[in-house]
């Protein structure tokens, strides 16, 4: 086990709003909800797991109204896709990904002397999921692929299918009509299958979380590529993926 | 070529499949060798063919054609119906 600390989180993203620089604290939990299992002549108490998970998440940090950051982002009070990276804003590493994290407390906090501070508390709906970097939250200019050296090997495949993630925080399309992100996967490093298309993005911030059933091979990777023609296009994003 | 009957028939080449997803692959005998044997290759040099699904190819990697065959990825097609 490798310890890691405050500059390794590397990204923090709900639906491609990208508000890491903004925030001093996050704060995840997941939990398993138990019932209290216990009848007349046990004793000592028994619980039992009930089949349901649970997550919270909160945040802490500085007030910013720059478009798109942490105050636009609170206080629509929205449900969002999310992505935290704790461990490194790097292909391989796992993030944290929630299918629906629900802005339910937003506090602006101002204080003689201080920066203004905005804190915030979400109900997490749907599955929290535990996922793999296959592209790192960086800008690309021109359609590529991570697959071979840059390629993901789980060393396995599995059979029940998973979730990816593609957050989307900037988006200069330059004449091009969309983007196109895809997690891919293989069995063999050699050929290359489309897993899962997400849905192309034409603006950002944009966030989805897509699943997909059955097979997944041990190699994965992503792809991005440009829809039309243009020319300075660029976008900044991340795709990860999740086995289930 | 000629069957021992001495009728002609054609040669036969490569199989064509459909690809039912989108694919990509070498199609460099060489570096598909060196992957195979646990190279790491960058997709940059790896000179990848890109195929839509839907196409028809008669190329792809023979090592891959069995797990894309198992898992619905490609099916198998008349040669004639490359296009």
């Amino acid at each position: 086990m490798t310890r890691k600390g405050s500059p390794d989180v590397g990204f923090a993203l709900f639906d491609g709003r990208s508000i890491l620089s903004t925030l001093t604290e996050i704060d995840t939990e997941r939990e398993v909800v138990l019932e209290d299992n216990t009848v007349l002549g046990d004793a000592d108490e028994a619980w039992a797991p009930v089949g349901l998970k649970r997550g919270t998440l909160s945040q802490r940090g500085f007030f910013d109204d720059a478009a798109n950051s942490v105050h636009d982002h609170l206080v629509a009070f929205a449900q969002r896709t999310a992505a935290i990276a704790l461990e490194g804003n790097t292909i391989g590493k796992k993030f944290i990904g929630w299918a629906g994290a629900i802005t339910t407390k937003y506090r602006r906090i101002a204080s003689k002397g201080t920066l203004h501070k905005a804190e915030a508390e979400y109900q997490v709906t749907g599955p929290v999921d535990e996922g793999i970097i296959l592209h790192a939250h960086t800008q690309e200019t021109t359609a590529g692929n991570t697959e071979g050296a840059s390629s993901v090997d789980n060393l396995a495949s599995s059979a029940n299918g998973g979730a990816g993630y593609a957050e989307a925080s900037q988006l200069t399309l330059g004449g091009y009509t969309n983007v196109a992100l895809k997690v891919r996967h293989s069995a063999d490093d050699v050929t290359y299958a489309d897993l899962i298309a997400f849905t192309a993005i034409t603006a950002a911030p944009a966030g989805e979380r897509k699943t997909v059933a059955g097979t997944v091979n041990r190699h994965l990777a992503s792809s991005w590529a440009y829809g039309g023609a243009g020319s300075g296009q660029s976008v900044t994003f991340m795709v990860g993926f999740a086995r289930g | 070529m000629t069957t021992k009957r001495g009728k002609k028939t054609a040669a036969a080449g490569p199989k064509c499949y459909r690809a039912l997803v989108g694919l990509t692959y070498p199609t460099d005998a060489e570096i598909i060798r060196r992957i195979q044997g646990g190279e790491s290759i960058p997709y940059e040099e790896r000179g990848v063919k890109e195929v839509p699904a839907g196409a028809v190819v008669d190329d792809v990697p023979a090592v891959s054609v069995p797990w894309l065959l198992a898992q619905g990825l490609i099916e198998e097609v008349a040669d004639d119906a490359q296009g």
